[in-house]
């Protein structure tokens, strides 16, 4: 019982730092790839799409957080 | 519909004397995209602007910097359209009108801006209990006004050889001519107020004060005078000064097209594109004008690039721009905006699925394409989104996060209702999680591979069969091999899988070697359908659970309170929505689907005229 108890617990932490570690990578990279974008934007706001494009790339990485952590969780 | 306009590459030939007309002509026709002539033929030179352009060019600058000037309002003056020659009188007279006006109006404001300070000084000394007399010039006492930090420079005079008025920071310094003060005072922070005119004021400050009070005021109404002056100006004239400025635009590129053609001392020559489809009617009507001297032929492409037009049928239409977005479509190349048309909308409402937020983002949608006509297409394509998500809520029976259909329907529960539990959903999504984080994948799966399809259809048109196979079929073949080796095991897995990376080496060379992984993250990247629609759900029902203690408890401030929170969240919530589910919707097909098909980088077809027609459009 407390064995499994501590392996819920485990679990829930896994499911944060999942969440947590794979969302500050993402934010982090989106930070420098969003201020180039806007930079380049401000010379030419033909450039939206593409800096839009260049921009959510590393959400990737977050969603992969989310699905390690739902399924850490036990969800799916 | 799944390709740009086929285009056709054009000459227009002719005698120099039809060269007015044709240009007149084409302008009307608005088809010809231009290309400018590059010096290729001999004894063709650039063309020269028609002799008039150079007036046209300086009564359109006049024109537009009265309009700059003239304030901005609604304009109820006659809009006719002038000649040339009346409208640069008329322009002439209006400048010379607007330039008394703002001469009056400077030099008013130079008058008030004097009759400011002196009031100002007059109320400083007012302060200072001193009246303008006070400030006669006299060869043996300096009379020095002004503000300062403070008074230390008193301890540097001698007693006596001075007088010291103050108030506050407002300092009047009488002393002795000889006494040198400026070095005392520079420490102390002084800053000077001019007196030389003090002195002429033969008043008592009081009085002086309002005089110039009163004058200020007569200034300043002169002022509002001279504005609602140039307001009436700006009123009677702006009309027609807007619609003569279009007019002399349009006419300056008119006058100036032959600079684009290719002229000798007898013929023009002019080359360009336009719509396959239109080309007899145009062929037609030019060469019908001239009596047949005028001649329009196709020419051989010469390996260059079209300009590029959608050619989309209806809805699909506003779709177009959501591809623009990214790039404009290359000439050939399948337009991607029917595949944003059928699956966005879907994505969208898939992920959102919830018939409140359904409807109030179309009503964000709709009010977006009000405000802003210039996105229009875009809010419309949003629009669909909407539609989707509202269809998708009544399927999974949500609205605004509460069940509204189905077994467990608050509806039922709040009306008594029977008949809202008896309407089938198909699944209530809390209860499916597994299920949506499959489905997720498999629209992954299905969205890729039809960007691989496009590929091979893009690759097929351009390089044959066999490179389309290579290139992109390769990928569908590396698949199967998958699935194969997870189905049947590696005996029969690892085969296909390695003719299939062969073949991509083959097709696409190191860089399809290296892209290999790539194909796995991008399916998984779908799963953020699923992570979406687990956000989405769960932010309705935490506005649903803030709000419910409140309801509950049946009294006023409770409902009141409970119904504010709903509002205000879900309100939120909505726009949450939106951006999120296009951000993830459009980006699923930008960078996942579009990569395996979609190159882009085509050159819009703006055709000689355009820019008028477009403006003229109800």
């Amino acid at each position: 019982m407390a064995a499994e108890q501590a392996f819920g617990g485990m679990a829930t932490i896994g499911a944060g730092i999942a969440v947590g570690l794979t969302g500050l990578g993402t934010g982090w990279a989106q930070s420098k790839i969003g201020a180039a974008a806007v930079g380049a934007m401000a010379e030419d706001e033909s450039l939206f799409g593409q800096g839009l494009i260049m921009t959510v790339i590393p959400e990737t990485m977050v969603i992969f957080g989310l699905v390690i952590a739902l399924r850490a969780l036990g969800m799916i | 519909m799944i390709h740009p306009r086929d285009m056709e590459r054009v000459s227009i030939t002719g005698p120099k004397s039809q060269l007015d007309s044709t240009i007149r002509r084409l302008h009307e026709l608005n088809v010809l995209d231009i290309d400018d002539y590059n010096g290729e033929y001999d004894e063709f030179e650039l063309g020269n602007p028609e002799k008039h352009a150079d007036g046209i060019s300086n009564t359109l600058v006049a024109a537009r910097s009265l309009l700059d000037r003239l304030p901005d309002v609604e304009s109820d003056g006659p809009a006719e359209i002038d000649g040339l020659n009346d409208l640069q009188e008329r322009v002439d007279t209006i400048e010379d009108e607007l330039e008394m006006i703002e001469d009056e109006r400077q030099e008013l404001e130079e008058r008030r801006d004097r009759k400011e300070e002196l009031l100002a000084r007059l109320r400083l000394i007012d302060r200072l209990g001193l009246d303008p007399d006070d400030f006669q010039q006299l060869d043996a006492v300096d009379i020095i006004l002004g503000r300062v930090d403070d008074t230390s420079f008193e301890d540097e005079l001698p007693e006596g050889r001075y007088e010291l008025y103050q108030d506050g920071d407002a300092i009047a310094l009488f002393v002795d001519a000889d006494l040198d003060v400026d070095q005392a005072l520079g420490r102390c922070g002084f800053d000077p107020v001019e007196i030389d005119d003090l002195y002429e004021v033969d008043k008592k400050a009081r009085d002086a004060i309002r005089d110039v009070k009163e004058k200020l005021d007569d200034i300043r109404s002169d002022i509002d005078a001279i504005d609602d002056e140039k307001k009436q100006l700006a009123e009677k004239h702006r009309s027609y000064l807007e619609a003569n400025e279009k007019e002399l635009a349009e006419e300056l590129e008119k006058a100036e097209a032959p600079l684009r053609f290719a002229t000798s001392e007898n013929a023009f020559v002019a080359e360009g594109w336009m719509p396959e489809d239109r080309f007899k009617k145009v062929k037609t009507a030019l060469e019908d004008e001239s009596d047949g001297r005028v001649h329009v032929q196709r020419e051989d492409a010469d390996g260059e690039q079209p300009p590029v037009q959608h050619d989309n049928p209806g809805p699909v239409d506003n779709f177009e721009d959501l591809t623009d977005l990214v790039s404009v479509p290359k000439y050939g190349e399948v337009d991607p905006s029917f595949i944003l048309f059928l699956t966005f909308p879907l994505f969208f409402g898939f992920m959102i699925g919830d018939a409140g937020y359904g409807l109030a983002s179309f009503i964000v949608f709709y009010l977006g394409m009000r405000m802003f006509p210039g996105a229009k297409d875009i809010f419309k394509s949003l629009m669909f989104a909407s539609a989707a998500t509202f269809v998708f809520g009544l399927i999974f029976g949500d609205a605004f996060g509460y069940i509204i259909f189905g077994e467990h329907s608050a509806l039922t529960a709040l009306t008594g209702i029977e008949f809202f539990s008896q309407i089938p959903v198909l699944f209530h999504r809390t209860h499916n999680m597994t299920m949506l984080f499959m489905i997720s994948a498999a629209i992954g799966v299905v969205h890729i591979n039809l960007g691989y399809l496009l590929g091979m259809y893009n690759e097929y048109r351009h390089h044959g069969l066999i490179e389309a196979v290579l290139a992109k079929g390769s990928w569908i073949v590396l698949e199967l091999g998958a699935v194969a080796w997870y189905l049947y095991g590696t005996a029969v897995g690892a085969p296909v899988m390695v003719t299939a990376v062969a073949m991509l080496a083959k097709g696409e060379g190191i860089q399809g070697i290296v892209e290999i992984p790539s194909l796995l993250s991008n399916i998984l990247s779908y799963l953020r359908i699923f992570g979406v629609m687990v956000a989405a759900i769960a932010l309705a029902k935490v506005v649903n659970s803030l709000a419910s203690p409140m309801l509950a408890t049946g009294t006023l401030l409770g409902l009141s309170g409970g119904t504010l929170i709903l509002m205000v969240g879900h309100t939120m919530n909505t726009f949450i929505k939106i951006i999120e589910g296009f951000l993830q919707g459009i980006r699923l097909h930008y960078v996942e689907m579009f990569m395996k098909f979609f190159d882009g980088g085509g050159r819009p077809y703006n055709p000689f005229g355009a820019r008028f027609a477009d403006e003229s459009r109800p």
